[in-house]
């Protein structure tokens, strides 16, 4: 055995025994309520398919679900992409602010995003005083509506540019740094061969080749999270159902024996056929960025900015546009949030009357300082849990490509991102199902809605680490073995060393991941000491308003959560290094 | 070990890479105290058998057999300066140091070491801020702090240019000289191996080539 | 056991005509449910299965523990639906004590199901001070009833102004071009209320001079003429609908003039606004019905004493006087009703007769009914 080969078996073993756990606690409680659903509704899986097929909700919604899932990744490719170019090529004095702004739509909740667009297009908003009216549909919406006989076209295009708002970060997490760390000798080169003597050239022989991957894993993943989205389809087009709302409004009731059979149905077919459409798309979005993973020389960052001009008019009107883009639905929330409405006179003023309440809560409406603490500690739990997992599971990978066993890495790899594949909704209930199966008992666990982060959150951990850990040059390992240092040392210099950052990175975004979620959590057991800020402004927004305090409470509930987010994405982004070429 | 005071016995029937043959029917063998270079085309296999003395890699169809009194000392600088961007030079430069000592021991080793290549006043440098050849000297007199019995030296000038290349190799040669290191040293520039070596071997001369190239010599 | 059996047999027929159903189930229930082991220890908290816009004011729950040492924890679920869900979901290791806001459209499934154990508070005095109207639904020792309301169509006086729309006189009229795409209902599916107001429609339309056509009819009819079908009843007074407060919310459509909420709603409107409101409520007969909320003792409870205590406390006067400002709803009490305050009494509709349908017909058909809801309105 070689020198750097003799702690391998110990290591392989941790490795495969991470892997075999993670995908267990993933499939299992999975496999555990499609069982469950079968043995309830007395149908098999593929006749729920079939029988989805055959009902007209079921169908719509699906329709619907493609049809704004395509349209979001095209509007986020083509709105994007000239945010990142101009990020990209110039030379920024505050570079790492700008990608902190534009990449905080991305972790934003859901919940608030939604929030937020609602008020970006609401009656006497922004949008409106411009002319466009989203939510009522008068004026030029309205005509569209009726030139096109379309149903609702204000809500679907609301709902579109929530979903361009929302995974614009996507397109500069990929594409940026490949811009900004291309060897600029590459361009100069080719303007001085035929193949590159015009502009149009340039983009099919040089650009698209380059950039062309990081798009295409950047859309493929967008696809991925408005296929799925929730919070954003309930609030912004509540006449529409897509598979995930289906599901959701079914979920509670899921799953009993001699109970609403329908309901058991509707969630076992629309299971199953989400499962199989986001499973080709991971299994898409997992090869690109194995092809996204740069092949060609990249120069360090800082040499590239030398040569980089500094922005002209143009890429500066640009990135102020979209740096307002990122930020004015989260300002509203804020604004909104100071905002109440005199129910005798009809008119607003502003105070902090809502923020007080929001803050005492009481025993309808938990405080926001223990909601607060509970979405922190299960954050934290989360992240105790994601982050080594993940970590442990990108480096079995890594070292599966590096042995030559890229069959065996590709299957591993995407076993580990099946969660994505799968519906928060469906999540929870297979924990729920799968937990009933094992220990009732288990039930009153508080840890329990931290399950579903952790499910949910290391795929992203292992999307953040895998790159970075494949971009890491072995010799440093080797070095450092011939240097004599012991397995530990040599394991920290030479390799761990270089994951400083990423690690951040990864466990700012699954906190903010964790801080957000409450889809899955959303159907488990909810003692009101569990609470969540999430789950706390969901509660506010569903309860009647007559009392004119309960929405600037709820919109309260989302400036601390947003604050909370931004707060650990932007120290993660200082440590965020664009040289890994990583799609996080 | 023979009793003609080799260090190095190297008998290779065939090294496959990648299902390809490499390179067949070697033998070489290093004396104490002796520096060879191997001189040799890109991607003949210098390199990959660099690592098989290193035990980096295994020795495929063959065998190589070191003097135990070397074998658990031996060193290695990679084409590459590998120096750690976490660390700084001082920090780099006592990675290759195995005793414990006391903090102001340390600092003079440092000194000592930067002073045996003419960097002076280097230590508290990022280690990215250094030049090619700064670099690699960093990397030698951590080499050199390591005490090794045996260097290789993967074509450790081979991102320099042509002067700097010839001081270097003449440093190079003078320092393992004067520690008394055994080294095999590879590269494809007969001027360095002339300055650097005792003895030049050929690569053609030393074994048959194979059908591939080693991707560890681009 | 013959004679037992005769006599279950003879009350049985007389108390359908009666209605006195409730006393005959009680005798059944107690024979074939057995009690579940608790899902979880006795730690001295009462543990409140409810759901999430139930308020209970601060003071009232500190009250309770000052009175009786026990601290309380509330499961929330979203409605009646999913407080039904959870308990047949954890069945075998229940997590609460108490549930608080199952109603009569949901009771008897619980029922059924062996979810409630009997409470001592039907042996007590105090029971008898509950109106009758709260317990001609159910009147077993399963379940108490601690709110109430009739489920009715609100509609925006400033549409229906009596001159270019009038007031429906039928369930019919809203099936006409007037009304197309003005109409917002709850899923029966998924909301309460929604749920309410479907099985009025099925004993308003099973009592209506035409033979011809039933609910499902009249729903099919409904749905060609664009009604808005929304999951609960939040989305359709507050997105939806013109006459109540959500002109004043985010997310506001106001499409829908007309919309399924409580007669008391326009009240409330009221309360809140300092006296005004353009709400009403359509009190055609059997066109309403009586929603009964109903607390109970979960059959797997830790907590016996604490939700016995609780029980008593909810069915207080003092506390249950307090409903239609805490729940937004009736008190069970006879004698207490809706304040006068800011026209919250005065802007309440009385229904003329509420539909009335048993609650095990409901328990039975619902399945039933909601297939043909959903293929009537697909």
């Amino acid at each position: 055995m070689t020198r750097t080969g003799q702690h391998k078996m110990l290591v392989k073993v941790i490795q495969w025994t991470t892997v075999c756990c993670f995908v267990t606690l993933t499939v299992l409680p999975l496999l555990y309520a499609i069982a469950r659903l079968e043995s309830v509704t007395g149908i098999n899986s593929v006749v729920a398919v079939q029988n989805f097929f055959t009902t007209q909700s079921s169908l719509h919604a699906l329709k619907f679900t493609l049809l704004e899932a395509t349209i979001s990744t095209i509007a986020t490719v083509i709105i994007g992409l000239p945010i990142a170019w101009c990020l990209g090529r110039y030379n920024w004095k505050n570079i790492k602010f700008l990608r902190a702004i534009l990449a905080v739509p991305f972790v934003t909740p859901s919940i608030v995003v939604a929030m937020g667009f609602l008020m970006l297009i609401d009656v006497g908003g922004p949008l409106t005083a411009m002319g466009i009216d989203l939510r009522l549909e008068t004026g030029i919406v309205g005509e569209l509506a009726n030139v096109t006989n379309w149903e609702n076209p204000g809500h679907f295009i609301a709902l579109i540019a929530a979903h361009v708002w929302f995974n614009i970060s996507l397109i500069m997490r990929f594409v940026e740094p490949t811009l900004s760390t291309m060897d600029r000798t590459w361009e100069e080169q080719m303007r001085f061969l035929p193949a590159g003597q015009n502009r149009l050239s340039r983009i099919r022989n040089l650009w698209l080749p380059i950039i062309g991957p990081a798009i295409l894993c950047a859309a493929t993943l967008c696809f991925i999270f408005s296929f799925t989205s929730f919070a954003l389809v309930r609030w912004l087009t509540p006449n529409q159902d897509t598979l995930e709302t289906l599901m959701a409004n079914s979920g509670g009731s899921a799953g009993i024996y001699g109970y609403r059979i329908d309901t058991s149905e509707v969630v076992l077919s629309t299971s199953i056929v989400q499962l199989i459409i986001l499973s080709l798309a991971i299994i898409c979005a997992t090869s690109i960025q194995r092809r996204h993973s740069t092949i060609h020389a990249i120069i360090a960052e800082s040499d590239a900015k030398q040569i980089s001009a500094r922005p002209n008019n143009l890429a500066k009107a640009i990135i102020s546009l979209g740096v307002c883009f990122a930020i004015l639905p989260l300002m509203l929330v804020t604004i909104a949030s100071f905002r109440i409405r005199n129910t005798k006179t009809g008119e607003f003023t502003y105070s902090t009357e809502a923020w007080s309440e929001a803050w005492s809560g009481d025993y309808s409406t938990t405080a926001i300082p223990d909601a607060l603490s509970n979405s922190l500690i299960y954050c934290l739990i989360t992240v105790a849990f994601a982050l080594p997992i993940g970590w442990i599971i990108s480096s079995c990978i890594s070292r599966l490509e590096q042995e030559q066993k890229a069959t065996t890495a590709k299957i591993v790899e995407f076993a580990t991102m099946i969660p994505l594949a799968l519906s928060a909704v469906m999540i929870g209930l297979g924990i729920l199902l799968g937990l009933l199966k094992w220990s009732p008992g288990l039930f009153g666990w508080a840890i329990i809605p931290a399950i579903p982060h952790i499910i949910i959150t290391t795929p992203f951990v292992i999307r953040i680490i895998l790159p970075a850990l494949r971009s890491i040059d072995l010799s440093y390992h080797e070095q450092a073995v011939m240097l004599g240092m012991n397995p530990i040392n040599a394991w920290w210099h030479g390799k761990a060393a270089f994951l400083r950052a990423p690690l951040v990175v990864a466990g700012a975004l699954t906190m903010a991941f964790s801080l957000g979620e409450f889809g899955a959590s959303w159907i488990l057991v909810r003692s009101g000491s569990w609470d969540t800020l999430s789950v706390l402004i969901d509660q506010l927004m569903s309860q009647p308003k007559f009392n004119p305090l309960i929405q600037p409470m709820a919109m309260a509930a989302a400036t601390v959560l947003m604050l909370l987010t931004f707060i650990l994405f932007f120290i993660a982004e200082r440590f965020r290094d664009n040289g890994e070429g990583s799609g996080f | 070990m023979s009793t003609n005071d080799n260090v190095i016995e190297i008998s290779i029937e065939q090294k496959e890479l990648s299902g390809e043959i490499l390179f067949q029917k070697m033998s070489l063998s290093l004396k104490a105290g002796e520096i060879i270079s191997l001189l040799g085309p890109s991607g003949c296999g210098k390199t990959t058998l660099l690592r098989m003395i290193a035990d980096l890699e295994s020795s495929g169809d063959g065998e190589i057999t070191i003097d135990e009194k070397i074998s658990n000392n031996v060193g290695f600088i990679f084409q590459k300066p590998i120096l750690y961007p976490h660390l700084n030079v001082a920090k780099n430069i006592l990675l290759g140091n195995n005793e414990k000592l006391s903090k102001i021991m340390k600092e003079q080793l440092v000194i000592d070491s930067l002073e045996l290549v003419k960097l002076s006043g280097f230590a508290n440098r990022k280690v990215t801020t250094l030049s090619g050849g700064e670099a690699q000297r960093v990397v030698l007199a951590r080499a050199l702090l390591a005490n090794p019995k045996l260097l290789l030296l993967d074509e450790p000038l081979s991102s320099l240019d042509v002067d700097a290349r010839r001081i270097l190799a003449k440093e190079i040669r003078d320092l393992l000289k004067q520690h008394n290191i055994s080294a095999i040293h590879v590269t494809h520039d007969k001027d360095e191996a002339n300055i650097v070596a005792d003895r030049i071997l050929e690569w053609s001369k030393i074994c048959d080539s194979g059908n591939g190239s080693n991707n560890n010599d681009q | 056991m013959r004679l037992n059996a005769i006599l279950c047999l003879t009350v049985m027929v007389c108390a359908s005509m009666s209605g006195c159903l409730g006393a005959l189930e009680k005798e059944n229930e107690s024979l074939e449910c057995s009690t579940f082991s608790a899902g979880h220890t006795d730690d001295g908290k009462l543990r409140i299965l409810t759901y999430d816009i139930l308020a209970l004011s601060d003071s009232m729950v500190e009250e309770f523990t000052n009175r009786t040492g026990y601290e309380i924890e509330f499961i929330k679920e979203d409605d009646a639906g999913g407080i039904l869900d959870q308990m047949m979901l954890t069945k075998q290791a229940q997590q609460a004590d108490l549930m608080i806001g199952l109603d009569n459209t949901y009771l008897q499934t619980a029922i059924d199901n062996c979810l409630l154990r009997e409470t001592v508070y039907t042996q007590s005095d105090n029971y008898q001070n509950i109106s009758e109207q709260a317990t001609a639904p159910y009147s077993g020792p399963l379940a108490i009833p601690f709110d109430q309301g009739p489920v009715c169509l609100n509609y925006d006086e400033n549409f229906v102004d009596g001159e270019n729309v009038s007031e429906p006189t039928s369930l019919w009229n809203l099936t006409e071009e007037t009304w197309r795409g003005k109409t917002a209902f709850p899923s029966p599916v998924t909301s309460s209320p929604g749920r309410s107001f479907m099985v009025s429609t099925i004993d308003y339309f099973e009592n209506d001079d035409d033979e011809s056509t039933n609910a499902f009819d009249w729903w099919q009819a409904m749905a060609s003429n664009d009604a808005i079908i929304t999951s609960g009843w939040t989305e359709a007074y507050e997105t939806h609908y013109t006459g109540g407060y959500g002109e004043y919310t985010t997310g506001y459509i106001g499409d829908a003039h007309l919309t399924v909420s409580y007669c008391q709603s326009p009240g409330v409107e009221a309360y809140y606004s300092g006296n005004y409101t353009h709400s009403t409520s359509i009190t055609l007969p059997k066109s309403t019905i009586q929603q009964v909320e109903y607390t109970g003792i979960i059959n797997g409870a830790a907590n016996i004493p604490g939700a016995e205590l609780f029980i008593e406390y909810l069915l207080s006067p003092e506390i249950n006087a307090q409903m239609p400002e805490n729940n937004l709803m009736y008190p069970v009490l006879d004698g207490y009703g809706l304040p006068e305050t800011d026209g919250y009494r005065y802007h309440s509709d009385i229904p003329q007769e509420n539909a009335n349908v048993e609650i095990t017909r409901i328990n039975e058909e619902m399945t039933n009914w909601l297939d043909k809801w959903q293929s009537a309105t697909e």
